[in-house]
């Protein structure tokens, strides 16, 4: 199975999630959110018409548990997150995928290492167990993290000249 | 009358001084005689007795090998009044009645006297039961004392703490660490059994779910 990283501007990233879910409606998804809670992905999934009956959330954002059907880790747990990510494949015998959102979001919690070797990790269980990996990153100024994880995966898909050079009302260009 | 009185009374003049001079003569005769049963005794003793003692504090009564022994010598003249100087004698003897440790030094007493002494007892002195043997050595005669005490290891030499002790404290740490190690591990073990029995639970709720609402999809059709 594939392994994918799609790094994209901010502004795009939800429309990337929308369509990347949206794509994969006949597989089963574990979605692991670090920049939204799970009760506001489903809000938007739902508000696109994007059935969210076949995901699995791993919320690291929420600190209160809202829902009894949602697994709560903290992103600083890496191991944690691991395990659980680990479960959930042996649990869903069905074809199924791995969505993170977003990976950049994991160095506000951890070292750049440990992050780089966490994905490491990831992307060998996924092909352990022929899972398709996506994961997302939004364009920083940071790219430490992102070149030591290009290796990882089978295809990095990085945003064009025009996604990343958006003018304003006024003309001026933003700076990614 | 006048004339028998005074007889009378030169007669009794005449008594007193023999019988003055018969007392003399006893009194010169003992203190002369050389075997009195006694007396003549009492006569050699006056020149030089003496009683000696030692006193050896509880403390000292345990002394470790390199240390010293520390005693006091009580020395009472009985019989001289001046001031005389005695020759004293320390001596240690071991179980086997060697002397092990020698020392002698001169004194001077008049009545009576206490001096205290010491006694470096070596190093390689075997630990066992020892004799402390002092004696005043006169002209005359010798006068013994002694006390008994006990030469024990240096506890400087020995380890602090014996090979018991080392076992039992290391086997504590060792059990005190492995706990530890269980404890962590334990924790560990039960986090992951809880993200995996929610994790169980959250899939069986879904496919529950999943299989309702497929349900009432065949119901309406």
């Amino acid at each position: 199975m594939k392994s994918r990283l799609i790094i994209t501007p901010v502004e795009n990233l939800q429309d990337q999630i929308n369509s990347l879910v949206k794509s994969q409606k006949t597989k089963t998804g574990i979605y692991v959110s670090l920049n939204k809670t799970q009760k506001s992905i489903e809000q938007i999934l739902k508000q696109e018409n994007i059935a969210t009956n076949k995901l699995f959330f791993i919320d690291c954002v929420a600190s209160i548990k809202e829902k009894e059907d949602v697994l709560h880790i903290p992103p600083n747990d890496l191991n944690e997150l691991i395990y659980a990510i680990k479960t959930f494949f042996k649990e869903i015998s069905e074809e199924k995928y791995l969505i993170i959102d977003a990976l950049s979001t994991f160095l506000i919690y951890n070292e750049t290492n440990k992050v780089a070797e966490f994905i490491n990790k990831i992307t060998s269980l996924c092909i352990e167990n022929n899972v398709e990996l996506i994961a997302l990153s939004p364009v920083t100024k940071g790219e430490e993290l992102l070149n030591k994880i290009f290796n990882f995966f089978d295809q990095v898909k990085k945003p064009t000249k025009d996604a990343t050079q958006k003018k304003t009302k006024d003309g001026q260009e933003l700076i990614y | 009358m006048q004339h028998r009185k005074k007889q009378k009374m030169a007669k009794n003049l005449y008594i007193s001084l023999i019988f003055l001079a018969g007392v003399a003569l006893v009194l010169m005769i003992v203190y002369i005689n050389p075997n009195p049963t006694g007396y003549a005794m009492l006569q050699t003793t006056s020149q030089e007795a003496f009683n000696l003692e030692v006193d050896l504090p509880k403390q000292y009564q345990k002394v470790p090998a390199g240390e010293d022994i520390w005693f006091t010598t009580k020395v009472l003249n009985l019989a001289n009044k001046k001031r005389i100087d005695v020759t004293l004698k320390y001596e240690i003897y071991n179980s086997t009645n060697n002397v092990v440790i020698s020392k002698t030094e001169t004194v001077a007493i008049e009545t009576q006297a206490s001096f205290v002494g010491k006694l470096r007892i070596s190093e390689d002195i075997k630990p066992g039961n020892y004799i402390l043997k002092i004696t005043l050595l006169t002209s005359t005669k010798d006068y013994e004392t002694q006390a008994s005490f006990r030469i024990i290891k240096n506890n400087d030499t020995q380890p602090l703490l014996s090979t018991r002790s080392i076992f039992i404290t290391l086997l504590i740490f060792i059990t005190v660490a492995v706990l530890l190690i269980l404890a962590i591990k334990s924790k560990l073990i039960i986090e992951r059994l809880k993200i995996k029995f929610k994790i169980k639970d959250i899939i069986q709720k879904k496919v529950k779910n999943k299989q309702q609402t497929s349900g009432q999809d065949k119901k309406s059709v």
